[in-house]
């Protein structure tokens, strides 16, 4: 080769290789020597709406902006339907997220029960979670007296009704539940569906069936029920679903409503056939549609009245959940990714970007529409936990079969006794194993 | 080489092997590993797993001998998805069978307009997945703003109109209706292919002798397509029994079960109920009614009909 020719040294070729070579030499081996690497933490969450996805990512992002140095995030989610079926395979894997979503109550337990789910007591100390979170997220976060999730997102059941029906037909909201079966009689009698049911998955009938037990025979009967010290097919929960047996006999729900989901049930609700919606604020995203606040029709709520000599009480719970995997080796990088995510920062932007409610008390929930901050501070008020419904409560195998026999009643294939048989026959065998 | 070659060829498999090492390596041992590892051990290990009770979390499994399958003879909701998958099979077997074997014939018999276009359109469901087609569905049959329920009225049919997937009594047929429309074509390419195989002679015989379409269906057709009808009868029976995703999309099951199948039950007792034990002896179970009704359609219904 002729250097010279190229215009090129002998010298200056061999510094440029040797420059070459060490370049590559601290490349492969002096990153460390300048940096160490960040922290990797996977986060699996569940998705059940596309808001969900951009909050998520917008989460991550941000926090990778400020932190990614240090302490790196990758997400991966999972629509809602299917979460559950994943969460076994990736909880169990050899190589589990650091932090992933779980529901309360039943399903919790059964990871806590199994080990998957790291001790968050130390980290509730740490950050003051217990003086910035809604107070019922962290009762129902305790499971053996230990605090095992953060909640991210609550929710309430209320009773949502069409504000401009309700003038029309010179209602006043009810405060008996001698009250609303009045109205919704008046809103049948006009043509429209008193109730607004969707429940072709079959877990929506399930909120309605849990106020009206709790409203009527209280919440110790209730938690009876579900911790297996009073059978399902006390007369008492025989009672509740022949409640709604006769509503649906009566024509108290839409038609076809065993085959509308919440989504297209938005359709009859928008155009004004339904009166009443008894359902959870998660909701609100539906409601609320493209506009940035809540209505697109006028609409308030208010809690499922009492019956004669109670005392109503609202359902209010966590519907996003997270814990930290016991195996994680990075909890502590975790538990403060945790603390970012329920920031007043970040829980300020989720009612921008997603729905509410934001398990933080302390989030601004000025941008909101007057109805949804009235929620929000009934939430906050509320004080610690006051019940799940059937499905977050209790496993899954037992709320599938209750789920299955309130559907039946509803169909009129099934009796209120053989659906709390069956109910009761599942809870059996589940205690039993 | 010749001595050799007749020192091994002994007429026994290690004769064989030994004379066609390649053949031996790649045309038996290979796929046999291949279904050892993908087919075999999975069977294998299910097998196993349905003598435990395991939620798919817990490290140690609990051995409850033959617990699951004294439950699932317990079951209601296994009668149900065993009934339901007995009439989606009957379904399946009427709809698309039937009705891709006259398409068939028709285009062969030239009796439609453009039979290439038929046989496409025909033939395209069957290149979409299940789960888009639930979700078309889900559309069309929508009881508040659904196409066909619109259609109906509009033609003073709206007394027809139902709840497609709310009333338990006709969901599961809706469900078996939609996974025959998108399986028609494959029957249909089936018996197209196969009347193509049919000597001419014999229909212009037939023809000639003044038998009608119906009587060329009966004496000439179906007698001669006999071994397709059994690749697509043990196809439809495979195809019924692994009946999963229109039912994951459209029903889930619903209202109260009345639409679960075998297959969706095993589904929804592994990874939705956590029980992977019960599970797995509901996939025995499956295996063993798939095997039995298989052997006694080859052995004493089909008898013959690869016979050619």
């Amino acid at each position: 080769m002729n250097f010279k020719q190229n215009g090129l040294s002998r010298r200056t070729f061999v510094k440029a290789s040797a420059a070459l070579g060490a370049t590559a030499v601290a490349a492969a081996s002096g990153v460390k020597m300048a940096r160490a690497a960040p922290a990797e933490l996977r986060y699996f969450y569940r998705a059940p709406w596309p808001s969900s996805e951009v909050y998520a990512n917008w989460l991550i992002d941000e926090w990778n902006k400020k932190n990614g140095d240090r302490v790196h995030v990758t997400g991966a989610s999972v629509d809602g339907e299917t979460y559950k079926t994943k969460q076994t395979i990736e909880l169990s894997s050899s190589n589990p997220p650091d932090l992933f979503y779980s529901w309360e109550g039943g399903r919790g337990k059964e990871i806590v029960d199994n080990g998957f789910s790291a001790d968050l007591t130390p980290y509730y100390e740490k950050y003051g979670w217990d003086k910035k979170l809604n107070p019922a997220g962290v009762t129902l976060s305790v499971y053996n007296g230990k605090k095992h999730f953060v909640p991210t997102e609550m929710c309430a059941s209320v009773v949502w009704y069409r504000k401009d029906i309700y003038e029309k037909l010179g209602l006043k909201v009810p405060t008996t539940w001698d009250e609303l079966m009045a109205n919704a009689q008046k809103g049948k009698e006009a043509g429209l569906a008193a109730f607004m049911l969707a429940n072709q998955k079959k877990w929506p009938s399930q909120f309605m069936w849990s106020a009206i037990l709790v409203n009527k025979h209280g919440l110790d009967v209730y938690d009876g029920l579900i911790n297996g010290t009073i059978p399902w097919t006390d007369p008492r929960a025989v009672d509740v679903t022949a409640i709604m047996q006769k509503l649906a006999q009566d024509g108290m729900f839409e038609p076809s409503f065993n085959s509308i989901d919440l989504g297209p049930a938005m359709v009859p609700w928008t155009q004004g056939h339904g009166l009443h919606w008894y359902q959870g604020s998660f909701n609100l995203g539906r409601f609320r549609g493209d506009q940035p606040q809540c209505c697109v029709v006028p609409m308030d709520f208010f809690p499922m009245p009492a019956f004669p000599g109670k005392k109503p009480v609202m359902s209010v719970f966590a519907e996003d959940t997270i814990m930290i995997h016991a195996n994680s080796p990075n909890k502590d990088a975790a538990a403060e990714f945790l603390d970012w995510m329920v920031s007043d920062a970040a829980m300020s932007k989720k009612l921008e970007i997603d729905k509410p409610f934001p398990s933080n008390v302390n989030s601004d929930l000025s941008r909101l529409s007057e109805m949804e901050q009235r929620l929000g501070k009934a939430m906050a008020e509320s004080g610690s936990f006051t019940f799940m419904h059937v499905d977050h409560a209790t496993p899954p195998a037992i709320s599938d079969k209750f789920l299955d026999g309130v559907q039946g009643v509803l169909a009129g294939a099934m009796s209120p006794e053989d659906a709390m048989k069956l109910t009761e026959d599942e809870a059996a065998r589940v205690k039993k194993s | 080489m010749a001595s050799s070659a007749s020192r091994f060829d002994d007429g026994t498999f290690v004769g064989f092997a030994r004379r066609h090492v390649f053949v031996t390596m790649f045309g038996v041992a290979v796929p046999l590993l291949v279904f050892a590892c993908f087919i075999g051990y999975p069977i294998v290990y299910t097998i196993y797993l349905s003598f435990f009770e395991w939620n798919g979390m817990a490290p140690q499994k609990k051995f409850v001998g033959l617990a699951n399958y004294a439950y699932l003879l317990h079951d209601k909701y296994f009668y149900i998805a065993l009934v339901n998958n007995a009439k989606w099979l009957i379904v399946s077997l009427v709809f698309p069978v039937s009705l891709g074997f006259l398409i068939a014939y028709v285009m062969k018999a030239r009796l439609v307009f453009a039979p290439s276009l038929l046989r496409t359109i025909v033939f395209f469901p069957v290149t979409m997945s299940l789960i888009a087609v639930g979700l078309m569905f889900l559309l069309i049959l929508n009881p508040v703003f659904g196409a066909f329920d619109t259609l109906l009225r509009s033609v003073g049919l709206g007394f027809l109109v139902h709840e497609w997937f709310g009333d338990y009594r006709i969901a599961l047929y809706t469900l078996a209706v939609i996974s025959g429309w998108a399986f028609t074509g494959m029957p249909m390419i089936f018996y197209f292919a196969g009347l193509g195989d049919v000597p001419k002679e014999t229909f212009d015989a037939a023809r000639i002798e003044g038998a009608g379409h119906w009587r060329m269906i009966r004496s000439v057709a179906l007698p001669q397509l006999r071994p397709v009808t059994a690749i697509i009868v043990m196809l439809t029976l495979f195809e019924s029994l692994r009946a999963f995703d229109l039912i994951a999309v459209l029903t889930k099951g619903a209202p109260f079960g009345m639409t679960n199948v075998l297959g969706y039950l095993v589904y929804m007792e592994s990874f939705w109920n956590s029980r992977f034990g019960y599970g797995a002896a509901l996939s025995v179970v499956i295996l063993v009614i798939a095997g039995s009704l298989a052997a006694v359609l080859l052995g004493k219904v089909l008898k013959g009909a690869f016979d050619v």
